[in-house]
């Protein structure tokens, strides 16, 4: 068995006196996709945040392939790619993903913008995108544009709240094939919140269900069998009734 | 031949020549951040033409995009510099990546149109000099715009009170008026005690220093209470119309009240004109009462003025016209600065970004469009002689 690129152990996450998480403990493979799903205020947002080292936990460990990430250096080991796309708006969209490599690389300009464009046409993006601001992109190109500053320094793990949320459903499709191909082919992980059927059953290889303040890690197969009544709910509910048939 | 040094510092490249040709051994961590370093291990790498180039992957632990990026440089560099090199042992996912970044090459011509030379000094500064002009124009032409608009609205509410939402212009008096009354009293008191010190210091001179006070109590009235008041209330409301206003265009607000049948105008713009055309020269009145006080508090304290005495000084000083003739500037600044902020807030779109940029340019302009009315009315007045 391959060893896990992030062990998340007993992740305990507390509001006051709303216990949020109660032991989440799961690990994340290299080169899978995980999809979090849950019903609203079971904090999917919350565990994105906890793993990024944006939330700072009760008590539990993320343990990156060994390390601890109360290490400074997690930074670079993953990208996050926010639901609104949070790229810098009075910076240009390279100027986005130069950002990074401006700040922790000592390349020269020149490659940066080289690199920067490769990155562009990496997610798919036209190359006159380079000189937009962020304020003249449709959805689907913030989003773009926003993935491809996530990957600026090539992380290991990628972390996406909502990717497709917002987007119409050819450009959803598009952008779950992108980001299959590119954990395909770049080696990468994916740890994702998303409510979208589709996305789960097209690219996720597994589903990580956020009930009774615990989570449930399977492939789609395992919790459509599952006897939990918000499971039930969730997986064999009208509008996913499709999914059945896989 | 080749012109690797060789020596032991090589930590990313091993460069072995042979008979047959050269191979170079990728070793260790091809990432991002040690391109700076690779690239400067290979600089001075420059086998003759005609060359076989064994590219050995072999040994490389890690390979990112960039570091794919780079290779496929080094190989397109070699290639063109007549050599032939060929990429030899890697493993599997790491030519995946540089299949992928290699794909991703832009042809030569597409590589040339990405390229844009920068404006010339003399031509980029005429272009922005010529949007500047254009800008300032838009904003005089839609600023009288907006001036009409709120006369024509005004007028309209004149026969409907209702449409002239008295609730919401209180609650702007409250806002722009009733909540600034610490702050201009303080500004107006200390005004006018610098100006009574700075006054009496230059008129000591001529031993003159009685005149301080018709210095003080002239100024305050005619200029520096209405003008003080005039540049806070800028700084405090034309910005907060102009945030509040930007950020109701950005989140759609005002969008939904369109479709809803209302008038932004009538509902947003009106309410915060009528109030602070209320509100602003009321503050004035504060302004030149607390400066007067001002006035007092250094005439009685630095030279020893009794109550009495100044006030038959500053009634032999000034009159009611004198207060007049300030007061009289105050509506009109208000409308500069309301009419400007409001503008600029509905001119807001694309980011939230925007919305602060509108807020700067609604305070700088509102300022300085009063100072410059404030110069006008001083020519106006002195030609009438008032």
């Amino acid at each position: 068995m391959k060893e896990p690129l992030i062990k998340i152990r007993n992740i305990v996450n507390r509001f006051g006196d709303n216990i949020v998480h109660d032991g989440v403990t799961f690990d994340i493979f290299p080169g899978e996709i995980v999809a979090v799903v849950g019903g609203n205020g079971t904090g999917k947002s919350v565990l994105l945040r906890t793993i990024a080292g944006l939330q700072k936990p009760v008590s539990g460990t993320v343990a990156v392939a060994g390390n601890d990430v109360a290490g400074k250096a997690r930074q670079n080991l993953w990208g996050v790619l926010f639901q609104k796309g949070a790229l810098f708006s009075n910076l240009t969209v390279a100027e986005n993903i130069a950002f990074q490599m401006k700040e922790k690389t000592a390349l020269p300009a020149k490659d940066i913008r080289e690199i920067a464009l490769m990155k562009i046409r990496l997610v798919g993006l036209p190359p006159h995108a380079a000189g937009l601001y962020p304020s003249a992109l449709s959805g689907g190109m913030t989003k773009r544009a926003a993935l491809a500053r996530a990957l600026a320094l090539d992380p290991r793990l990628l972390l996406l709240d909502e990717p497709t949320a917002g987007l119409d459903a050819p450009a959803a499709a598009a952008f779950d094939r992108l980001i299959r191909d590119l954990v395909d082919d770049l080696g990468i992980s994916v740890l994702m919140v998303t409510h979208d059927l589709d996305s789960m059953a097209e690219i996720c290889d597994r589903i990580a269900v956020l009930v009774d303040r615990k989570i449930k890690t399977g492939t789609l197969k395992e919790h459509l069998k599952d006897n939990h009544p918000w499971m039930r709910e969730y997986f064999h509910n009208k509008r996913a009734h499709f999914l059945e048939k896989i | 031949m080749a012109g690797g040094n060789g020596d032991a510092l090589m930590q990313y490249c091993d460069i072995q020549e042979e008979k047959s040709g050269v191979t170079l051994h990728l070793l260790g961590g091809w990432t991002i951040f040690t391109l700076p370093e690779i690239a400067k291990e290979l600089r001075a790498f420059r086998p003759a033409r005609k060359t076989k180039i064994t590219i050995d992957g072999k040994k490389l632990e890690s390979f990112d995009t960039a570091a794919a990026w780079y290779l496929g440089t080094l190989r397109a560099t070699l290639e063109q510099s007549g050599a032939l090199p060929h990429l030899h042992g890697f493993r599997e996912a790491h030519l995946r990546i540089f299949d992928k970044i290699s794909r991703l090459r832009p042809a030569p011509e597409e590589r040339a149109e990405t390229k844009t030379s920068p404006p010339r000094f003399l031509t980029g500064a005429i272009v922005a000099l010529g949007r500047v002009a254009a800008q300032v124009w838009e904003d005089a032409y839609r600023g009288i715009g907006f001036f009409g608009t709120f006369i024509v609205t005004l007028a309209g509410g004149i026969f409907r009170p209702k449409r002239l939402r008295l609730r919401s212009v209180a609650f702007h008096i409250n806002e722009i008026g009733i909540k600034a009354v610490p702050i201009v009293a303080l500004m107006a008191f200390s005004i006018a005690f610098v100006m009574g010190y700075q006054g009496a210091f230059q008129l000591q001179k001529f031993d003159a220093t009685v005149y301080t006070i018709d210095l003080v109590v002239l100024s305050i009235l005619r200029e520096m209470g209405v003008l003080i008041t005039a540049i806070m209330v800028a700084g405090r409301s034309g910005s907060a119309f102009a945030a509040q206003l930007g950020t109701m265009k950005l989140n759609e607000e005002v969008d939904a009240l369109r479709t809803m049948g209302e008038n932004p105008f009538e509902v947003l713009v009106l309410p915060r004109l009528i109030a602070i055309v209320i509100a602003l020269p009321l503050l004035a009145v504060l302004a030149d009462a607390t400066g007067l006080f001002g006035g007092y508090v250094f005439s009685s304290s630095y030279l020893g003025y009794s109550p009495m005495q100044f006030l038959a000084r500053m009634q032999g000083a000034a009159d009611m016209r004198q207060v007049l003739v300030g007061l009289s500037k105050a509506p009109v600044f208000a409308l500069l600065i309301g009419v400007t902020g409001c503008m600029q807030g509905l001119k807001a779109r694309g980011s939230a970004e925007d919305v602060g940029r509108k807020t700067v340019t609604a305070v700088v302009q509102s300022i300085f469009l009063v100072i410059v009315a404030d110069a006008l009315f001083s020519v106006i007045f002195t030609k009438l002689g008032i």
